[in-house]
């Protein structure tokens, strides 16, 4: 061990504050997912109908129950590994892995459902502006998700935006299969595609707003 | 009575440092700073940028201190902020011309002899490196080790200033991925 490193271990442990640990991961977690997804059905649903007799399909619609349920499963996961990456270690590759086959088993039923569709496609429902709704419903969940991780340590920032911009978009993507019109070239188009583009939302919301690291760190008490 | 393991002992000094106490907290970075040290010595060889990896480390464990559990291991939490300080110290070497010179027998890295200088013998001693390819391990070893410059390497390489960048940044990838599948 050199000067330098005894005077930096000096330095760092000067007037050493205590630190307040934040919540538990996956319970911020969870509990980001629930609100964001109460407020993406609530703000939906403030801004127009949904699909008249969409709830009743999912009932009556095994696949059409399966591809939503999937896609919950796949976002809530993402949202989950998504703030496990802003701990040092608690996101293991299988964990990560498992939210991408999810995500794209979850996508691959609207590339299926070109040709064999879940339900009879049609335009009954339809928002004249969905594509729109799903971008702008998801920035404030990004922001949200934002806010929360930086009080954490992500070893890689962008990559943990990209995953909660993932979430943030694929929330209001995958409601406007209930809220509006059920065709799948329309889903890909008009909801998933912009869902995604939130991915790009999320980096860009990272290189912005940067985690605080300064040598202080942590939250004081 | 069974002795504390290091594990145990680091968690509950850094416990104890989330706490506000100094002279634990000083404990562990010292404990620590000689497990890292050892750590990237053992992966990277002797190389200059390990000194700026330790600190550059430190203050990063510092800085991520509350968000150690005492419900998981110290260990991978700890070498999860290792690695990543590695490949970012990795990532940021510039040109050094100063630790080129250092290397005497620099020539004899460079050249096409089928036997390895003392300085390759303490590059390539390691695993890590030497699971490289040798046209990334060339690339990477010039421009990050050596300190030559993006277009220095394409040129002693015989190869584009775009094909180096490629090759360095791939290589720091696969490194990357090394040493995440080794600590898991």
């Amino acid at each position: 061990m050199n000067e330098q490193h005894l005077s930096l271990i000096s330095s760092l442990s000067r007037d050493l504050a205590p630190v307040s640990r934040p919540p538990k991961i996956n319970r911020l977690a969870m509990v980001w997912f629930l609100l964001s997804a109460g407020y993406v059905i609530a703000v939906t649903g403030l801004f127009g109908d949904i699909r008249q007799g969409a709830l009743t399909q999912l009932v009556t619609q095994p696949r059409f129950l399966l591809e939503t349920v999937l896609g919950l499963a796949a976002i809530f996961w993402v949202s989950l590994l998504a703030f496990r990456s802003a701990v040092p270690a608690a996101l293991s590759r299988h964990f990560a892995a498992a939210g991408g086959v999810l995500m794209a088993l979850w996508l691959s039923q609207y590339a299926i459902g070109l040709f064999s569709p879940a339900l009879e496609p049609s335009t009954l429902g339809g928002r004249p502006h969905c594509w729109l709704e799903t971008m702008i419903y998801a920035l404030p969940v990004i922001l949200a998700g934002h806010y929360l991780v930086r009080r954490y340590y992500p070893l890689r920032p962008v990559r943990t935006a990209m995953s909660i911009g993932l979430v943030a978009g694929m929330l209001p993507a995958l409601y406007m299969q209930i809220a509006c019109m059920y065709n799948p070239p329309h889903i890909l188009a008009f909801h998933i595609f912009p869902g995604l583009l939130m991915v790009a939302a999320g980096a860009g919301v990272a290189a912005v707003w940067r985690p605080r690291r300064g040598r202080a760190g942590g939250e004081p008490v | 009575m069974e002795s504390e393991s290091d594990e145990q002992c680091w968690a509950r000094l850094m416990v104890s440092a989330q706490a506000g106490n100094e002279s634990d907290y000083r404990r562990l970075l010292t404990e620590l700073t000689a497990v890292i040290y050892n750590f990237l010595r053992g992966r990277f060889g002797n190389q200059h940028f390990i000194e700026d990896c330790v600190q550059e480390t430190l203050i990063g464990i510092h800085q991520a201190r509350h968000t150690y559990d005492v419900n998981r291991p110290f260990r991978p939490w700890l070498f999860a902020i290792v690695r990543h300080k590695a490949i970012d110290t990795l990532r940021k070497q510039y040109t050094r011309q100063k630790v080129a010179r250092q290397f005497t027998g620099e020539q004899e890295v460079l050249s096409q002899t089928s036997q390895r200088s003392n300085v390759e013998n303490e590059i390539f001693k390691d695993r890590l490196l030497d699971s490289l390819s040798e046209e990334f391990r060339e690339a990477l070893v010039l421009t990050k080790f050596f300190g030559f410059s993006v277009a220095e390497t394409a040129e002693k390489l015989g190869i584009s200033k775009s094909l180096v960048k490629v090759r360095v940044h791939r290589a720091i990838r696969k490194l990357s991925h090394l040493m995440e599948t080794e600590q898991q």
